[in-house]
């Protein structure tokens, strides 16, 4: 700050230089460097490159080439899946995130701490045993399956295996982001609302709902981003077949096995630029809502 | 009980509306989406009984993935115990340009898709990538080799340890460390006797969690582990190896040790975790 | 040990917290802080602690500076406002930890550590309580492990933040007598911090005054009671009613009134405030000229006190008064009555203090910890 441009003038400025640190709680410079200097190393080496790595490689043979990528039918049709399996799977476990959250948030029970735990379970599941899981249901020699293929049709290697290993992975994002909120709501708000003559419905749209609505917006998020960029549970129940059960993140593992770099890697910057507005929405929500979101938040 | 005083104790207790609709639904989707599926999987491993799995599992490929999963994954967690402490330490304490940037970019692996990561980071470290061209100088081979696994698994554990180790760090209160200054404690033997041990139960969670997050990944590892049977083949690919191949016993005995492993190690962190607390 | 600070300035950013103190304490005294939030009292404990380093000035215990020392040198035993106790640490490795960090060289061996530790326990009467976890302690109990744990490494001086602020009413009573005693037993030379005038005047020795960062006044409390150098001071202890007045020819005459109630040092020439306690008001007969005339427009009896709310017929102001009751020289008095009151004990002050403040940019809504966390980031 150099607001000193007037030496005369009796007031004090309001910004003086910072005072010596204070060693008491403080590295000496040379310490604070080295680590400064670590931390951001392995930041960059492990995250910063990666994500510039695949605008680079996909701007390899210049906008002409990125572009015909996206000319591709094929293309077309995985981004139109990702995008359904996203549409049902998020609001399919917004619904889920909101009831469970009012259940265990509002009222005390027995198992509730069992509940929470079983709610987790998905996130510690590889993503590859969440697809085994639909494949030894619906597989060929799956116990559903014969009743599935004669009433409904085909789950496995059609939309709605996707969907259903999809709506498994995404699971718990939107609950886990609502109940250690919720939690530290407390009834009281609720309960106000209806000794003022509110319906349980009109308790939960005018005073529950906006009390949550960042940390919902939140959980929607990082389900969608999830939602979209599913990998390892998608491929085992897919069958890969191309222009029918693609999603996008397959599309990339077909095109670069075939090693059509460009395209791989602009499809996937495709996603990639997906996963920063996300992070530039959730960056934003938490430095201006902060005190709304959960102080006490995993993943 | 008479008809007369049910509705009143039912009041008493709840005194918000919509909890049987909430619990119920909540009840049944969890039951749908992953408890009876999931049941599915040891239901069927069970068909198969010890003999069953034990031959399955005991087979030197299926054991080598094990092992490689389990070991990179650790090596991973330790890595990202390491550097994630340091990440959340420089993020908590200090001030430099660019933090705001970089806090925002902790969280990539949670928002980017694993397949992006995958192809990304093989394209970094193999030997004409930006990285790995480097590393190859020094005679390093990264891409294709256990320690390109090592690589994935760390970028898709990091957010852990520093989302765990942050908020706890944040919390410790700056007037221990000043207690321990006027106590005559040097800054590292505050560091190392006052910070550390509050800081240590996070450290284990977010190791904990990065390890289980690594052990499943499939996505990520892949492509940069150039999949060669008995030594860079991870766990999760044997288990679409095995159902491409329609041996969906043997994919069912390779998930369900994978289920168990983890789950031991889970609880085994939990109750180490729960034992330095109340120490 | 005796502590001498002189010109001590300490500045958080635009924030001046201390503009040049200079204090004497003897060894084995027991010397309060007193001053109301932002008055710089907390900045001054933690500058002779060496946790804040200085801008200016010289702090020196006995013929020592200890503004050449670290914190870790100074051997101050500091008890802070909220403990700060190690909560993984049982009490016994808690008063333990400052004799363990010690270089090997000068550390004491286990046995002697555990025995030193055993004796401070008794002293602060905690004995057998030494494998519990400051989680299962109360706050009482806390404060009493802090304390211990302050005094393990035989400090040079004991300063302690706020020390019964954190406990309740009941607590804080008990704790003040025993930490008075425990003052008597040790010896050692003691500053605490309060807000509390209530605590400082019936703890201390002596007790400094301070305001925005310069001491008003230090003296005993029946010299800060009895002879408030300041109006700071005079408002800080009691609720002072302040009386408008003029001194002209050696007189001083208070607005409102027809006659001359003192004669008045010729210096004082000119407006003045004139301070007086409720306590020290008397009700003056019908023809006394140099009293006050008022209504009285608030009665409440409070023990063996009355007092009145009364309404100054000249200025409208309502000034308190309090009364001995029952009085039997005098009425019971009843709102509406009238009243004319004269104050037998005052003290002048000129009426021009107040615009050197105006001009210091000091922002009262801020208080000392904001402005040390803003100088921080």
């Amino acid at each position: 700050m150099s607001l000193d441009t007037a030496p005369d003038s009796p007031v004090r400025l309001p910004f003086e230089p910072l005072q010596k640190t204070n060693s008491v709680i403080n590295e000496p410079p040379l310490v604070r460097g080295l680590l400064i200097g670590a931390a951001l190393a392995f930041l960059s080496l492990f995250l910063l490159l990666p994500l510039l790595s695949v605008f680079v490689e996909a701007l390899r043979k210049g906008l002409g080439a990125y572009f015909a990528a996206f000319g591709d039918p094929e293309t077309l049709e995985a981004i139109k899946l990702t995008v359904i399996a996203a549409l049902i799977a998020v609001p399919l476990n917004l619904v889920f995130g909101l009831s469970a959250a009012w259940a265990i948030t509002k009222f005390e029970f027995r198992g509730k701490q069992f509940l929470i735990t079983l709610i987790d379970l998905p996130f510690s599941v590889s993503p590859v045993v969440a697809g085994l899981v639909f494949v030894l249901i619906f597989g060929a020699q799956g116990w559903a399956q014969p009743w599935f293929g004669e009433n409904v049709g085909r789950v496995l290697f059609s939309t709605p295996g996707i969907v259903l290993a999809t709506v498994f992975v995404t699971f718990p994002f939107i609950a886990r982001e609502l109940i250690p909120l919720m939690q530290e709501q407390g009834t009281e708000d609720e309960q106000a609302a209806l000794s003022l003559g509110a319906t349980g419905w009109q308790t939960f749209t005018r005073v529950t709902l906006p009390n949550i609505k960042w940390a919902l917006l939140y959980g929607v998020l990082l389900c969608n981003a999830r939602a979209m960029g599913e990998f390892g549970a998608v491929s085992v129940v897919s069958g890969h077949i191309r222009g029918l059960t693609n999603t996008l993140p397959l599309h990339i593992e077909i095109l670069y096995n075939e090693y059509q770099f460009v395209s791989a890697f602009a499809v996937a910057s495709l996603l990639a630029l997906l996963a920063m507005v996300t992070l530039a929405l959730k960056s934003f929500l938490e430095w201006r809502y902060a005190d709304q979101l959960a102080a006490t938040r995993r993943h | 009980m008479t008809a007369v005083d049910r509705p009143g104790r039912r009041r008493s207790r709840r005194t918000l509306p919509g909890f049987t609709p909430t619990l119920g639904f909540t009840l049944f989707y969890l039951g749908l989406i992953v408890l009876i599926p999931l049941a599915g999987v040891f239901f069927k491993a069970s068909g198969l009984g010890f003999a069953g799995i034990g031959q399955v599992i005991g087979s030197e490929r299926v054991l080598a993935a094990l092992r490689l999963s389990f070991g990179a994954a650790a090596i991973a967690a330790l890595l990202n115990a390491v550097f994630g402490s340091i990440v959340a330490w420089v993020f908590v304490r200090y001030e430099f340009p660019g933090k705001r940037l970089f806090d925002a970019f902790i969280d990539l692996p949670f928002a980017l898709p694993t397949a992006v990561a995958g192809i990304a980071l093989t394209a970094l470290y193999s030997e004409n990538g930006w990285i790995g061209s480097v590393l190859a100088h020094a005679g390093l081979k990264v891409a294709y080799t256990p320690l390109g696994i090592v690589v994935a698994m760390t970028f898709i554990g990091l957010p852990f340890v520093v989302r765990t180790v942050e908020p706890v760090l944040r919390e410790v209160e700056r007037d221990l460390e000043e207690a321990a200054a006027t106590l005559g404690a040097r800054r590292w033997q505050t560091v190392l006797r006052v910070i550390a041990p509050a800081v240590f139960p996070a450290l284990v969670t977010g190791f904990a969690l990065a390890f289980a997050r690594a052990v499943g990944e499939y996505g990520s590892v892949i492509f940069i582990a150039g999949n060669f049977p008995l030594v860079s083949e991870i766990a999760p690919l044997l288990i679409i190896i095995k159902l491409e191949e329609f041996d969906y016993p043997g994919a069912t005995a390779v998930a369900a040790t994978m289920l168990v492993l983890s789950f031991l190690l889970l609880l085994t962190i939990n109750l180490l975790q729960a034992w330095t607390r109340k120490k | 040990m005796d502590i001498q600070i002189r010109g001590v300035q300490k500045h958080y950013g635009s924030f001046h917290a201390l503009r040049g103190i200079d204090l004497d304490i003897a060894s084995g005294e027991l010397l309060a802080l007193l001053g109301p939030s932002g008055s710089g009292k907390t900045t001054l404990l933690r500058a002779i602690a060496g946790l804040e380093p200085l801008d200016g000035g010289l702090v020196k215990f006995g013929d020592v500076d200890a503004t050449a020392l670290s914190v870790q040198e100074r051997k101050v035993g500091f008890v802070f406002q909220q403990y700060a106790l190690f909560k993984h640490m049982t009490v016994l490795d808690n008063i333990a930890f400052g004799l363990s960090v010690r270089p090997k060289r000068e550390r004491p061996d286990a046995a002697t550590i555990n025995k030193r530790v055993r004796e401070l326990l008794e002293l602060v009467q905690l004995g057998g309580l030494e494998k519990r976890y400051p989680a299962q302690l109360s706050g009482g109990q806390k404060q009493r492990v802090a304390l211990a744990r302050a005094l393990a490494i035989e400090p040079r001086v004991l300063l302690l933040d706020e020390p019964f602020g954190a406990l309740d009413a009941k607590v804080r009573k008990d704790l003040r007598r025993w930490l008075r005693q425990l003052h008597r037993e040790t010896g050692y030379t003691t500053i605490f911090v309060t807000h509390d005038q209530e605590e400082a005047l019936e703890l201390a020795d002596r007790v400094v005054v301070m305001n925005r960062g310069v001491i008003e006044q230090v003296g005993t409390t029946d010299e800060v009671w009895d002879a408030p150098l300041t109006p700071f001071v005079y408002d800080f202890l009691g609720t002072p009613n302040v009386l408008p007045g003029q001194v002209a020819g050696g007189v001083l005459r208070l607005s409102g009134a027809s006659g001359a109630l003192d004669a008045a040092p010729a210096a004082a020439e000119g407006t003045v405030d004139v301070y007086t306690r409720p306590n020290e008001l008397r009700v003056a007969a019908a023809d006394d000229p140099a009293a006050l005339a008022g209504k009285v427009v608030e009665t409440q009896r409070t023990g063996l006190l009355l007092r009145l709310g009364v309404q100054l017929l000249g200025s409208g102001a309502v000034i308190e008064v309090e009364l001995p009751h029952p009085d039997p020289a005098v009425q019971r008095w009843q709102t509406g009555d009238t009243i004319r009151l004269r104050p037998a004990r005052y003290r002048l002050f000129p009426r021009s203090g107040l615009a050197a403040d105006a001009a210091t940019g000091f922002d009262p809504t801020l208080t000392v910890t904001e402005h040390r966390s803003r100088s921080r980031s």
